[in-house]
Order: structure tokens, then sequence, then C-alpha cells
């Protein structure tokens, strides 16, 4: 340290005599570059991790954009669904009618087992998820004249046997303890050969909502739950961030108390995001009595967290408009209120959005402040409106890392596929409108 | 901490002195992908990847050296989380510093440079001495960001609440704390409530007092140069 606060080189001393020189000279160079490596090897560290990260996530995470079904010929037999023939008068007797059943036979058909050997039916059953149930009665109580009919369904196939199928269970495990057994392996296989059991694009993660079997889970919920938070950020936030810097940068006498609010602006920028979370928790939810785990409070929070880095930032851009177009606007006759909206904020637009979009993209990655006003809830119907319960992607992805099924893992990394492919985008459009609209004055 | 600080630091130095305007051009915006980066994702690589990394290599080790496969470090463990976070904290520190040592008056350099030194003895005796204020601030700004830090921690460092120094096992932190106790459902004047309240006090305050100190720092800083 002692050589690093002393001012002046002291190798410079050292250099006189020329004899010395010259050793000193190597002995510098060879410094100077292993101080350029170790910039280098920084910058690489760096890189890797960043390569690393990725690389983990769209690994682990391809996988789940492809979801195994098995496509059988169902028989809606009206003996199973309805054996009374009170569909008419009563339409709940769909909703309850014993759907597993057609499943099961179904199956047995197309694998020949012998119906009265139970533990075998209970095996192929299981590889069928059990969300066939609600999927068949979604099928009746859409049409129910299919009762009668046999019709080629599309089922899910169950989260293990997915996962077999795409080749991530190791099949060197003893039986015993694996997920899948011999037996069930064979089937699949069978069912592979006759084009039953097919991989398909999964529709479903970007469309259902939590589950706790994963084969039926998604984000949909979440998808809409964040989208819900950030119209709420963006409508709350601009405007306020916008006006509150305007008002700062162009009318505010520079006092004491301005500079206080600049500190304490800064500051709030720089104040951990859970904190916003026991704030949301005390005023939103306790104080104003608002839902729990609806998308009205965590926009609130995330426009909390995002207002002072819309405000640093638009005052930023404000700063950066020179004073000479201020002086020719006003010189020629515009009030201050017309300089500012018809020149200095028009030119100041660009930042200012770069600004929003960055401080959205970073409010749309929170997770923790969401985390304690109960956005860590169930929820399988979509919100019809924000005042509903709901989730979030990055909440969402923080409860299905918390499960320990193999398929999850894989749910979990094309979830945050898709929460970085969102954040990219909106990243890559901030530094988009950066390059175009930058200008040195 | 001790992990981001010099490869942030160095990659700045890097980045503000030797690189070309292309690499610089290229390198920067990707390592400023990395604190776009939400922190879940950080968490869930500490969990799936860095964790079981970790154990496995320790259990190799130990094995190396006293025959015995079992490992030191636990899968959930502070070392996991530090390094998670260091990776997180890299781009920070970097910009940050990079800023700073952009603001270094062009004439210390040229100085420095005239009178025979090399490039890594200027940046060592003169930027480096010069920054210095600036840096501590931006070390100390992204100090408080790693001490409000939560959810690379829920997921990496586990919720074992014991006071020890061994950095291999379970260990628990404020943040997680307050997540642990708020998410349940508990009446709101339950004392474990008001536990996580007193905490997001003491968390705030921490990181305030972190964030006035750095910020009066870097504003005196400035003020010598403009």
């Amino acid at each position: 340290m002692t050589d690093i606060v002393s001012p002046v080189p002291s190798s410079f001393t050292k250099t006189v005599s020329p004899a010395r020189r010259d050793i000193g000279i190597k002995r510098r160079y060879a410094a100077e570059r292993r101080f350029r490596m170790y910039g280098i090897a920084a910058i690489l560290t760096g890189l890797f991790f960043l390569f690393l990260l990725l690389w983990t996530v769209i690994s682990n995470g391809y996988t789940a954009f492809q979801q195994t079904t098995i496509t059988l010929p169902i028989e809606f037999s009206e003996k199973i669904i309805d054996p009374k023939n009170e569909r008419a008068e009563n339409p709940g007797k769909l909703m309850a009618a014993n759907y597993p059943l057609l499943v099961r036979d179904a199956l047995i058909k197309v694998l020949n087992i012998d119906p009265s050997n139970r533990a075998l039916v209970k095996r192929a059953t299981d590889m069928v998820s059990a969300s066939a149930r609600t999927q068949l009665r979604d099928v009746v109580v859409a049409n129910p004249a299919v009762i009668g009919t046999t019709v080629n369904v599309s089922l899910l196939a169950e989260g293990n046997v997915d996962s077999a199928n795409k080749g991530q269970i190791d099949l060197d495990v003893d039986e015993a303890r694996r997920k899948v057994n011999n037996q069930q392996l064979a089937w699949m296989k069978q069912l592979n050969d006759a084009g039953v059991m097919t991989k398909e694009f999964n529709t479903g993660l970007f469309t259902y909502g939590a589950s706790s079997r994963p084969e039926a889970a998604g984000v949909g919920v979440a998808a809409l739950g964040s989208l819900y938070m950030m119209l709420i950020v963006l409508v709350l936030s601009l405007p306020i961030g916008v006006a509150a810097s305007i008002y700062l940068e162009e009318f505010a006498p520079k006092n004491r108390f301005t500079d206080l609010i600049e500190v304490n602006i800064n500051n709030l920028a720089a104040v951990p995001s859970i904190v916003y979370g026991l704030l949301g928790l005390s005023i939103f939810i306790n104080f104003a009595g608002m839902p729990r785990s609806a998308a009205v409070v965590g926009g609130l929070v995330l426009t909390l967290m995002t207002l002072p880095t819309i405000i640093i930032a638009t005052r930023a851009a404000l700063k950066a408009v020179p004073p000479s177009i201020r002086a020719a606007a006003l010189g020629l006759g515009a009030s201050k209120m017309q300089t500012i909206f018809h020149h200095v904020l028009p030119l100041a637009a660009p930042g200012i959005l770069t600004g929003t979009i960055i401080g959205l993209a970073h409010a749309l990655g929170e997770t923790a402040p969401l985390l304690l006003i109960g956005m860590v809830a169930f929820v399988v119907d979509f919100p019809g409106s924000p005042m509903q319960p709901s989730t979030a992607l990055p909440v969402q992805i923080y409860m299905w890392a918390n499960e320990a099924e193999r398929a999850f893992v894989e749910r979990t990394s094309g979830a945050i596929i898709i929460l970085l492919a969102f954040l990219i985008v909106m990243n890559f459009g901030a530094i988009l409108l950066r390059r175009r609209f930058e200008r040195r004055w | 901490m001790l992990f981001a600080v010099p490869v942030g630091l160095f990659s700045a130095i890097y980045m503000a002195e030797y690189a070309r305007p292309s690499v610089r051009a290229t390198a920067k915006p990707l390592l400023e992908i990395l604190a776009g980066i939400p922190t879940i994702v950080y968490g869930f690589f500490a969990l799936v990847t860095v964790g079981p990394f970790l154990r496995d290599i320790s259990a190799e080790l130990n094995g190396l050296v006293t025959g015995d496969y079992t490992s030191f470090i636990q899968a959930q463990s502070v070392l996991t989380a530090g390094l998670v976070m260091g990776i997180m904290l890299i781009p920070f520190v970097s910009s940050l510093s990079d800023d700073i040592i952009t603001q270094v008056p062009r004439a210390m350099r040229d100085g420095s440079l005239g009178l025979g030194a090399t490039r890594s003895e200027t940046i060592k005796r003169v930027i480096l001495p010069a920054a210095l204020p600036g840096i501590v601030g931006a070390l100390l700004l992204t100090a408080s960001r790693a001490v409000g830090e939560t959810m690379i921690v829920v997921l990496a460092a586990g919720v074992a609440a014991r006071l020890q120094l061994n950095p291999f096992e379970p260990m628990t932190t404020v943040t997680v704390k307050i997540v642990n106790q708020l998410t349940g459902d508990l009446e709101f004047t339950s004392p474990q409530t008001l536990v996580a309240f007193a905490l997001g006090i003491t968390l705030f305050v921490i990181t305030l007092c972190l964030n006035i100190y750095a910020l009066y720092i870097v504003r005196k800083y400035r003020e010598q140069y403009e």
C-alpha cells in the first residue's frame, strides 16, 4: 500500500545509470505485461461467468419448451360418464363423471394389458398426468355430443415419464430407486414406436397456471400478473417521475431543502428492495386495507422502487440539454412552460425513455418485495383484474426452484429463459434508443 | 466481496486504460448484461450449479488429502452465496470504478507518461491514488447492495440461524430472516411480524449509513476535478 500512496514513481529515481536502466526496463515491461494480463483475466472471468450462467439456464431449460403427450383413442362411453342419462336436467353430472376410468380403458386397449391385473393397470395409468381428468372434462363439457363416440385426445404424460422420454432420468440407477420402472419404460418404447407418444411444442408452459404437477404447470398466470404490475408501474411512475424531475431541474430554487430532497432520492435508489416490501406490507395492505397478493399492491411497491431510478435518469437527461436551447426559446418569447414542453422535453425524451425502460426491466425481475406482500400464492386461475390474487414471473421461478422434482428444474429454467428474453429485449431496446438518439452538444 | 472487488476493479482499469474502443464497445455491454439479470436467476444458478459443484470439488479435495470422500462444503453454504453474489457485483464495481477512473484528468496521465513511467506504473502510482476516494465510495455502495441482497441468499445460503464463522456451512442473513418471518399466514401484530419489521429497520439503517457515507465521499471527490 505504501508505494501506491507515494505520488512520485520511485523507479524514476533509480534509473540513473545506463546499465541499471536496462535491467529496470525489462522488469518494468514485464510488470506492465503482467498488469495487462490481470486486466484481461478479470474481464474474461466476468464474461466466463456470464456464459456459464446462460449456458446452465439454457441447457437445463430448452427441454421445457417440449412436452411429451400421449394420444389415445378415448371412447366417451355413455355408461361411464352418464350411466343414468340425467345430463339434460343436471349438467353438473358431467363435471363429476369418472373420467380417469376412460383413460384407463383406453390405455388397457392400446397396451394390451390384462384388466384384472390391478398392479399393472395402476402402473399404466400412472404414466398419464392426473390432469387428464380435467382435460377430458373440458372436452365433454364444451361439446356434450362427443359422448358415445371415440375421439383421439392428446393427453399430457406424467412428469417423470416426460423426463424419461427426454432422456433426463438416469436409466442405470437401480429400478427401486428410479421414478420410472422397467415396465413403464417398455410401454414407453411401445407407445413411441406406435407413434402414440410424441414430443410437441409446449404451449401449456405459456398458458397454464400454477400446479403441483410439473406437466400441467405453466407461467401463464404469472406472466399476466407481471403484465398488470408493469402497466401499473408505467402509468404511475413515468408521469410522477418526469414531473418531479422537471420541477427539481427547471423550477426549484437551489436551497437546503432541494438539496435534501436530492440526497434522499439518491439514497432511495440504493435502499434494499426488501425494505420496500416491508413498506408495502405495512402501508398498502395493513393500513390502506388493500387485498393481499393482488397485482395492484405489487405494482405500487414496484412503482416506489422504480421512481428514484426514473427521476435520476430524467434529471440527467434534462441536464444534458444545453442552456442555449432554453435561452433561445425564452428569447423568442416562449413562456417557461412552453420552453420546457416544446423544446427541452422532446430533446430529453430518449434519455427519459431509456431510464424508464431500464427501471421497468429492473422492476420486472424483482422478487424480494413481492414475497413479502404475499405474492407467493398458489394461483391456478387467471386474474380477471389487478385486484385479484396473482403471482409474478420471478416469484413463480422462486416457487418452482424450491420444488424437488427433476421436471420442475427444467420448468424453472424454461421460465427463466422466458423472463430473460423479456429483459434482454427491453434492455436491448434501451441500448438501441440510446445509440440512435445519442448526440453530443 | 473478496471475489468481486479484484475482478471488477481490474476489468474497470483495463476497460478505461488499455482496451481498444471496439473491445470496449463489445465487452462493456456484455458485462452490463450481468447487472441486468434478476437476482432470482442468480439464486437458481447458485442452487443448481455452483452449490453442487463446490460440494463435489470439496469432496474430491478432501478425498485427496485425507482419503475420506465426504465434502466439507455443504451445497447450501455462505461460500456459495458469497461467490454468486460476487458474480452479480462484478458489473457494479467495474462500471462505477470505470466512471471514476475516466474522470481522472488527462493531464495527470500525460504528466506521468511523459516522465517515462510505463502505463501500469502510471495506473498504480498516479491514477489509482487519485481515484481512490471515488473507488472506496463505489465499493461502499456495492457493499450496501450486497447487504440488502435477498434472493440469492434465500436460495443459496440456507436458513440455519447459527452464529459461526465457518463459511462452508449454511447460515442465514437479515434479509432471509425477514422473508421467513413474513411469508406465512400470520396476524399483523404478532411478535413474529414485529421482529421482521425490527430487522427491516436495522437493515435500512445500516444501508442508509453506508450509502450516505459513500455518496458523501463520491461527491467530495467529484468536486475536486470539476
